[in-house]
């Protein structure tokens, strides 16, 4: 036990002191050795505090996706993933004041594309666990959606359309001592940017203002664990939390939560 | 070309405020106001509430599963519990009104109250010591002065400043133009709030004093300065006046002295002007000069008139100028308020508070007067431009001028349904033109 012990506190002092850490790992590269690529489904929730006007204003983006992908591996121990699904994200709280009318908007989720890819690569191996290198990379392209002005002597529509993009890269830790479950943990850069424009049309007044917006905090962290169900099909689920620093001082947090299915061929 | 017409303040009935000098201590010490809270929310609350939602107490006695059917019943759930009140916020069926279900749910003996979960929402009441008198800016159904008789205004005739001012004060760096009869420069309420000491086309000198009170009263209305803890308050808290004497004392003034003011207001960096004049006859001149400080970016308002006649000139000028009609403290037409179709819109314009020239002010008077008059109105509208400059400076005139007519209130819809002759698109509301709207699905 004690190894063991001390095997678990070197690897947390390495997980500390990484700069920027990033997630998900899949199913363990050493258990299907032979499968040279796999589809993967995931469904993801977060939350995030974004800051626009300067960052002056702040509100919160939450957004949704349902991807499918699939991931290939390119040399033991090391994986690429590309995916792709729907999206949704939502804005409200974000105001627009250099309209011809200010709106705020508090519509609700808006439907949108999602785009993404990660890479990983296991690079040390201390007894049952494995550290590795994740970066990823994902886009949701939101969908033009039109809605109306009201309470205006004209009629009037507004349209909204919002992209985000974020990053995330940094060090993972897995534990592979039991039969089925690989428990793991990370701790990341994660970055957040986007923009929402907002177009608006009354009779002969129109016009446009693009928000651009960035997520508060740099750092998240998380963990969760990936369940192999059989020799070809296994769930994951991890959750993961973001520190900032709110405007008016204290300390915000933003979740995410992740559940993920992958099926080996 | 003959004579040129003459144009004429469209100030109507001044009335010092007598209201004031009655409260006034023998020695003749301004009286010293004392103001109660005003609050808007003092007055009739307003039909605005959550979308699909009531709130509910049952009887205390009344236990979980008879609270549950009684939720079923009407097709509806609870979406939370106010622990500490015992008040449910209820989701109602998406094809039920909200009043149909408080109605439906206060027939039930066990329900103790049902309600809509109305929207509140904070504004800003300035301290000036006069501002309970001025309905036009926050209207509570009070009493327009002390004296007895004074008239009682409908709660919420106004146009909405205090939840305007909740968005925007303004900003100093957008000037109103005030083309009148000068400004009183060292009056408490505008001595630092004018650019400088104006330009007097009238006697040809750098010194817009007034010598008539139309002036004064108007830049006042525009723009006096507010949360001073004296005085009135006026609509753009924080924008310069730049005081322009185009009419002499007797309140008239020719053609070719108010066109080259306008263009002067026009080169001199105002972007608001305000012209609370007119004459029944056009002129050439003074359309050009309106065009001309259009095109340079300045928002034009100008008094539709107190004839109960056309529209006059400027004010119908329809591409430049902003024709403004007059309403009362119960948001009904001003009986004197001129009409046509040049109508834009409409603002208080009877027994408007303003400042008033202190050297016009007689003894043992505070120099703040009530005027009637579509000049009043106008200048409500200019403030109300300035403030939305202030915002969206980008915008041009024109669209200034729509966003004003889009966003009043159709005061009299009963009568005359969208844009009329009388009001044009209604009551003009400054909560509508800057506060954010909401985008709801």
């Amino acid at each position: 036990m004690a190894p063991r012990r001390t095997r678990t506190a070197a690897a947390a002092l390495v997980l500390l002191l990484s700069p920027a850490l990033g997630p998900r790992p899949t199913f363990a590269e050493e258990s299907e050795p032979t499968k040279k690529w796999k589809p993967v489904l995931s469904l993801e929730f977060h939350s995030r505090t974004i800051v626009w006007d300067e960052k002056a204003r702040s509100s919160t983006l939450g957004s949704a996706f349902l991807a499918a992908g699939v991931e290939v591996r390119i040399v033991r121990g090391w994986s690429a993933t590309i995916f792709g699904g729907a999206s949704l994200a939502n804005w409200n709280g974000l105001v627009f004041r250099t309209l011809p009318f200010s709106v705020e908007y508090q519509a609700g989720p808006r439907t949108g594309f999602l785009a993404g890819a990660s890479t990983k690569a296991t690079f040390a191996r201390l007894g049952s666990w494995d550290l590795g290198l994740e970066a990823r990379f994902l886009a949701s392209l939101g969908t033009a959606k039109s809605l109306d002005l009201v309470g205006l002597n004209e009629a009037g529509t507004a349209e909204v359309r919002g992209t985000w993009f974020r990053l995330q890269a940094g060090p993972v830790l897995t534990y592979r001592g039991l039969p089925t479950l690989s428990p793991f943990a990370w701790l990341g850069l994660d970055r957040l940017w986007g923009r929402c424009l907002m177009e608006e049309n009354i009779r002969d007044l129109s016009g446009s203002e693009e928000k651009t917006v960035t997520g508060k905090g740099w750092v998240s962290a998380g963990g969760g664990f990936f369940w192999e169900l059989g020799p070809s099909f296994g769930l994951g689920f991890e959750a993961s939390a973001l520190p900032f620093k709110k405007s008016g001082g204290g300390l915000g947090l933003d979740l995410g939560a992740a559940l993920r299915a992958a099926v080996a061929f | 070309m003959g004579t040129q017409a003459k144009l004429k303040t469209w100030g109507g009935t001044i009335v010092l405020a007598a209201a004031a000098v009655l409260a006034a201590p023998p020695s003749g010490t301004p009286p010293c106001l004392e103001l109660p809270k005003i609050s808007p929310f003092d007055g009739p609350a307003e039909p605005a509430y959550v979308d699909g939602q009531i709130l509910v107490r049952f009887k205390p006695q009344t236990g979980a599963v008879v609270r549950a059917a009684a939720l079923a019943a009407l097709e509806s759930s609870s979406i939370r519990r106010l622990a500490r009140l015992d008040v449910h916020v209820v989701a109602i069926p998406p094809r039920e009104t909200v009043e149909a279900m408080v109605e439906a749910y206060r027939r039930n003996p066990d329900v103790e109250f049902a309600e809509p979960n109305y929207l509140l929402r904070v504004s800003v009441t300035p301290n000036d010591t006069l501002f309970q008198y001025q309905y036009a800016l926050s209207n509570t159904g009070q009493t327009i002065g002390s004296l007895p008789g004074s008239p009682k205004g409908q709660a919420r005739a106004d146009i909405r400043a205090t939840a305007g001012w909740e968005e925007s004060k303004g900003r100093p760096e957008v000037v109103i133009a005030v083309i009148d009869s000068g400004l009183d420069l060292a009056h408490p309420d505008l001595k630092n709030k004018v650019l400088n000491s104006g330009r007097d086309f009238v006697n040809n000198d750098f010194d817009a004093s007034d010598d008539h009170g139309h002036g004064t009263m108007v830049a006042g209305i525009a723009a006096a300065e507010t949360n001073n803890g004296e005085g009135v308050a006026g609509v753009a808290w924080l924008s310069k006046i730049l005081p322009l004497k185009a009419m002499d004392s007797t309140g008239t003034g020719s053609t070719d002295k108010v066109a080259e003011a306008i263009r002067y207001a026009a080169d001199n960096g105002a972007q608001v002007i305000n012209l609370s004049l007119g004459t029944d006859q056009p002129s050439q001149t003074l359309r050009e000069a309106c065009k001309y400080a259009s095109e340079k970016g300045a928002f034009i308002a100008a008094a539709a008139g107190n004839k109960g006649a056309a529209v006059h000139y400027p004010a119908a000028y329809d591409n430049y100028v902003f024709a403004v009609a007059a309403t009362d403290y119960n948001d009904a037409r001003a009986d004197f308020s001129s009409l046509g179709a040049e109508v834009d819109a409409a603002a208080p314009g009877v027994r408007i508070l303003a400042p008033y020239p202190t050297a016009l002010t007689p003894a043992g008077y505070l120099p703040y007067a009530y005027g009637d008059g579509t000049s009043f109105a106008t200048a409500h509208v200019s403030g109300m431009a300035a403030l939305v400059k202030s915002l969206k400076p980008g915008l041009s005139p024109s669209q200034v001028m729509n966003i004003l007519r889009y966003i009043a209130d159709d005061v009299n819809a009963a009568a005359y349904q969208g844009k009329d002759e009388f009001l044009g698109y209604g009551r003009v509301n400054l909560e509508k033109a800057i506060v954010p709207l909401l985008l709801r699905k």
